[in-house]
């Protein structure tokens, strides 16, 4: 229990990070990302709304390690002490800012990586897999994420227009 | 030849059925763990991580690719696993990277890191996630409406990073590319910023 609750150093996370790869390689036998899963739940949302009625939901895995993950993330949190409720993002000054300053980044960064999911073939988790799988494509997908993603942080934190600095003021106060 | 010594006959396991939705819950939850123990869902630290403020996560992934290329080939030559890799195009890796990219410069989350930062009590990422959904039907119009230029803009892109012919000599890009991530990993390591206790 006490390995669970302390920090692990970043060798330890690299090595689950990169065996939790190759076991689900071993146990699925199948890609590694989830874009399928959230492709499949959006088709049965769309479903549901135009024949108003509940489709008939097939169960894959990535639909079970989607919910693993949920479960798995709220129980580390629980464990390690990092679990807490947060409805808005940090540095927001008053309660109208915080709210559509959450939902307007939340929006716009979970349409652009799922859209840079689609058009690639795969999300971030898929072509960390692939690179491990000796895919070039994922390699140069995993650069060129990271560098766009460095260069865009960047701009953000010197424009100031996320508040990221009070955000990080936010993160220092917490400790 | 010693790894196939080592483990015989044994192939993917490949299950099926119930038994892999269960398990894959079950690998979920370890997953989920992991990625809490790993901060990938701590938004500001992986920004903090892109703009070089803090090297963990760095190191981190630099280690992972470069161990995980290594056991994959040792794996791959006993049969054990099998590459399994989406379809890819050239434009469609570029454009898709940059706007994962910035997407990711922006809020900090990919998804499986947001269903994870939710699960941890983070409901900000419930916008991600919605955010994520509206991403379909634009894809979906794009498809509609752009195929023939995309079509003919696009080539395949399944290159591997391995020289078949010669998998242990340094002819193989794929030995190249794991010293260099490991190497990397190791000067972050000593020479970075030091982690935060």
């Amino acid at each position: 229990m006490k390995f669970l609750q302390k920090k692990w150093p970043f060798w330890v996370n690299a090595m689950l990070l990169m065996f939790m790869v190759l076991l689900g390689l071993y146990l699925f036998n199948d890609t590694l990302g989830i874009s399928k899963v959230f492709q499949a739940l959006f088709g049965y949302a769309e479903t549901a709304v135009r024949q108003q009625e509940v489709p008939e939901i097939e169960w894959s895995w990535q639909i079970g390690l989607l919910a693993g993950v949920l479960l798995g993330a709220a129980g580390g949190a629980l464990i390690h002490g990092s679990w807490k409720f947060a409805g808005a993002l940090e540095g927001a000054k008053n309660f109208a800012g915080k709210t559509f300053k959450t939902a307007f980044t939340g929006i716009i960064s979970g349409f652009l990586v799922m859209l840079g999911a689609i058009v690639s073939g795969e999300t971030f988790y898929g072509q960390f897999a692939g690179a491990i799988e000796l895919s070039a494509g994922a390699w140069f997908f995993l650069a060129t994420a990271l560098i766009s993603g460095g260069i865009t942080a960047l701009f953000i934190e010197r424009s100031g227009a996320s508040g990221s600095a009070g955000e990080k003021k936010a993160k220092e106060a917490d400790k | 030849m010693i790894t196939q010594m080592i483990f015989g006959a044994i192939e993917p396991l490949a299950l099926q059925g119930n038994v892999r939705l269960a398990v894959a819950i079950i690998f979920g939850i370890v997953l989920g763990v992991i990625l809490v123990k790993c901060d990938l869902i701590d938004r500001v630290q992986v920004k903090s991580e892109l703009t070089f403020g803090s090297m963990k996560l760095c190191k981190t992934l630099l280690l992972a690719l470069g161990v995980g290329l290594i056991c994959f080939i040792l794996l791959r030559s006993a049969h054990v696993v099998q590459p399994q890799l989406a379809e890819m195009t050239f434009l469609g890796t570029l454009f898709g990277g940059i706007l994962v990219g910035i997407g990711l410069g922006i809020g900090g989350l990919v998804p499986i890191t947001a269903v994870a930062a939710l699960g941890a009590g983070r409901f900000y990422a419930v916008w991600f996630i919605l955010g994520m959904v509206l991403a379909f039907p634009a894809a979906q119009f794009i498809r509609e409406h752009c195929s023939g230029v995309l079509a003919k803009l696009s080539s395949p892109l399944n290159a591997s990073l391995e020289n078949s012919s010669a998998p242990w000599s340094w002819e193989n890009p794929a030995l190249w590319f794991c010293a260099a991530a490991i190497i990397l990993s190791l000067i972050v390591h000593f020479c970075g910023a030091k982690d935060s206790k």
